[in-house]
């Protein structure tokens, strides 16, 4: 894949001795300061111009926005309208896992991309935001006018399920991993398994724990020069954040853990794990949208908000001013899981290279899912 | 960040793909997931793919949104 300056990029590179993956080199090219023409502008409007600026977690980024803004300003959304936001993002996440399998996973197998099934489940997700919100208002602080569709939802889900399951998820075996040749990743398990690779890129690092909102506020007000949101640590160590991360207690990622370690079977069974339960919560939630579901949420603390993005933790941090914002901070997964020394790089070093390293290490990357285009190469 | 930089369909090729103006770079994207797109429509673009149509007022407040914040980080 080739990197794409405007909108960033990640580049590895890497050394390889004896067979092993020996040194790896992580180029984070991707703009960590893209929220610097948000200081200074109404805290009403920032949300928008958040889900404006970024594309692919368009949803968890403006959500986050918002939740930050109202912590700020201490304005409270009911639980229905924080129901919603939740509902709207775990559609992105179901639609962001949707497509790195039909794109992404595809490619691994040698396969031509789903398009397809993806425009199939596009169509069904990605105006969601509207049609709970029709006036557009789903990132006004405090809340928008919210309508519920349940007939619609459920449609719009019942497609949903019916795409997912035949093309994606398909069944899975008593240990967990999905099986047989029908879905993509049954097929990409089984072909971990057969290339010897289920346990490439397993890893020491552990999922990353619940923050304690007071220690991460004062992390981020204290980062002046950005070191900690390039370079995130918690207590000194490095996280994995992202689908394994949420899944890592489930039974059947757990049984895959222990058999095979956490690298690439491992993401692919929490991944499949992620993606039958977020539907079936969206279900639930299609039918019972009218229930006070606050304790979905947690709500933001002061100027800051967490929020579980498809790929991993997203925080939002502000400081206003007279409803002015005066510093606006994002904490992204993707720094946390291409770390100098995190999850991509220790699940990379010391692991056999195969005959074609660049490749190897790529099944990696694409496991752990940066949210920009990324170039593997050797040193 | 993986930011909405809306790029400027400059061609469409055969094969659902087209050449695409993106931060004054152009390159090749596919088309496959969006529906009529022509010449001049506005995208944006994620790995490769477009992922929408973006009007083009609306593109318009984005590219310059974007200009102020390069002029922010430079």
């Amino acid at each position: 894949m080739t990197g794409t300056p405007a909108e960033g990029a990640i580049h590895i590179r890497l050394g390889v001795e004896a067979g092993l993956f020996s040194k790896v080199v992580i180029g984070n090219h991707r703009i960590l300061r893209a929220t610097a023409p948000l200081a200074g502008r109404s805290g009403d409007d920032v949300p928008d111009l958040v889900a404006r600026l970024f594309s692919v977690c368009r949803i968890a980024q403006g959500v986050a926005s918002v939740s930050a803004i109202e912590g700020a300003s201490a304005v409270r959304p009911d639980g229905r309208q924080k129901a919603a936001r939740h509902f709207l993002i775990q559609s992105e996440t179901l639609l962001e896992h949707a497509g790195r399998a039909c794109l992404d996973w595809t490619r691994l197998l040698g396969e031509a991309p789903l398009v397809a099934v993806l425009k199939r489940l596009r169509s069904a997700l990605v105006d969601l935001p509207d049609r709970l919100f029709p006036d557009g208002d789903w990132l006004r602080p405090g809340g928008g006018r919210l309508l519920t569709e349940a007939p619609l939802l459920t449609d719009r889900l019942t497609a949903v399920a019916e795409a997912v399951d035949q093309a994606i998820l398909g069944r899975f075996g008593d240990d967990g991993i999905p099986v047989g040749d029908a879905t993509i990743l049954g097929r990409l398990a089984g072909k971990f398994l057969t290339d010897g690779v289920a346990g490439f890129g397993a890893m020491t690092i552990g999922p990353l724990p619940i923050f304690e909102a007071g220690p991460l506020d004062a992390r981020l007000a204290a980062d002046a020069d950005g070191g900690f949101i390039a370079r995130p640590d918690w207590g000194g160590m490095p996280y994995l954040t992202g689908p394994l991360a949420r899944r890592w207690d489930h039974p059947a990622v757990r049984a895959v853990i222990a058999r095979h370690g956490s690298g690439l079977l491992a993401h692919v069974a929490a991944r499949a794990v992620e993606m039958a339960a977020t539907l079936r919560e969206m279900q639930d939630f299609a039918q019972g949208l009218c229930k006070d579901t606050s304790s979905q949420s947690e709500p933001a603390d002061g100027g800051l908000a967490v929020v579980e993005a498809a790929r991993g933790r997203l925080v939002h941090r502000v400081e206003l001013d007279a409803g002015k914002v005066m510093r606006y901070q994002i904490l992204a997964p993707t720094e946390w899981n291409f770390h100098p020394n995190g999850p991509l790089v220790q699940g990379l070093l010391g692991h056999p290279a195969g005959v074609d390293p660049v490749s190897r290490a790529g099944m990696l990357v694409t496991a752990l899912d940066p949210c920009v285009a990324f170039r593997v190469e050797m040193l | 960040m993986c930011l909405a930089l809306p790029a400027l369909v400059k061609d469409v090729l055969p094969d659902d793909l087209a050449l695409v103006e993106l931060g004054g770079v152009t390159k090749e994207i596919s088309l496959a997931l969006v529906e009529d797109v022509v010449a001049g429509d506005y995208v944006i673009v994620h790995v490769g793919y477009a992922l929408s149509k973006v009007d083009p007022a609306e593109a318009a407040k984005t590219l310059a949104l974007f200009a102020e914040m390069s002029a922010a980080v430079q």
